[in-house]
């Protein structure tokens, strides 16, 4: 690899409405971002599921007003590090504080609760809750 | 999401193709209710060509394991690639599920 390729910083933002079917276009996200930033296979899967957690939550809980709304997702892919903004103005909501989930419970009693949240804390090496004026961000960093 | 359902040896083989997230899981819980519905009691969940599952797939998997008990049937996970299978194994629902490493095992543990 040359110098000049390990200095390549790649960005990309996309903003999805709160609705479910905009996914297809999550995944269609990350799969460009992979491709220009020569992420392995895990990377890319490790934060698109990571990214589809929150924003599942944000879309099922953040507006319960109704109505369409915009989340804003930006990456900023550094060789090192991926960052990741997730910004919304729905209702106050801290990941950080959802009760973890009980893996020890037995088939019966289970609950997939909070586990989506779980998957984000575990998969990056930082996860930062902010409450804007506005509404929530969330950072994500993963380092490479 | 492509779901394809074929009846062998008295069990009913889902194959949930693609991505099972949280744009699909509503789809793949009424493909497995509406076979339950037919009367099935014994369910193999192909895996083999599934790239991706999120918690909201997770949930589709654990809702059909509730189910399948309540009806004293029986449900094997099977051939789930790697990046599949380390979601459940995060998610602690490898001791809870049973697995097996191909639709073939699944069929041959469903007779015994």
């Amino acid at each position: 690899m040359t110098d000049k390729e390990e200095d390549r910083t790649e960005e990309a933002v996309i903003r999805l409405d709160n609705r479910l079917d905009e996914l297809e276009r999550l995944h269609a996200f990350f799969e460009e971002i992979g491709v220009r930033s020569n992420w392995p296979d895990r990377l890319k899967f490790d934060m698109t599921l990571s990214c589809e957690e929150l924003l599942t939550n944000t879309i099922n809980y953040g507006f319960p007003q109704g109505g369409r709304h915009v989340i804003t997702l930006s990456v900023q892919s550094l060789p090192a590090v991926v960052e990741i903004r997730l910004e919304d103005e729905g209702v106050p909501f801290n990941p950080l504080e959802f009760k973890e989930p009980d893996l020890s419970l037995d088939l019966e009693e289970r609950t997939v609760g909070g586990l989506g949240i779980f998957f984000a804390k575990r998969l990056m090496n930082e996860f930062i809750y902010e409450r804007t004026d506005t509404g929530n961000l969330v950072i994500l960093r993963k380092t490479i | 999401m492509i779901i394809v359902t074929t009846q062998r040896e008295g069990a009913a083989i889902m194959s949930i193709e693609g991505r099972l997230d949280g744009q699909h899981a509503q789809t793949a819980e009424a493909s497995f209710l509406a076979l339950t519905a037919e009367g099935n009691t014994r369910f193999v969940f192909d895996f083999s060509a599934m790239q991706y599952i999120s918690s909201a797939g997770l949930r589709v998997v654990l809702v059909a394991a509730k189910k399948v008990r309540s009806m004293q049937g029986k449900l094997i996970c099977a051939s789930m690639n790697e990046q599949v299978r380390d979601v459940f194994e995060m998610s602690g629902f490898l001791s809870i599920l049973e697995t097996a490493d191909s639709t073939e095992e699944a069929l041959e543990r469903l007779k015994a």
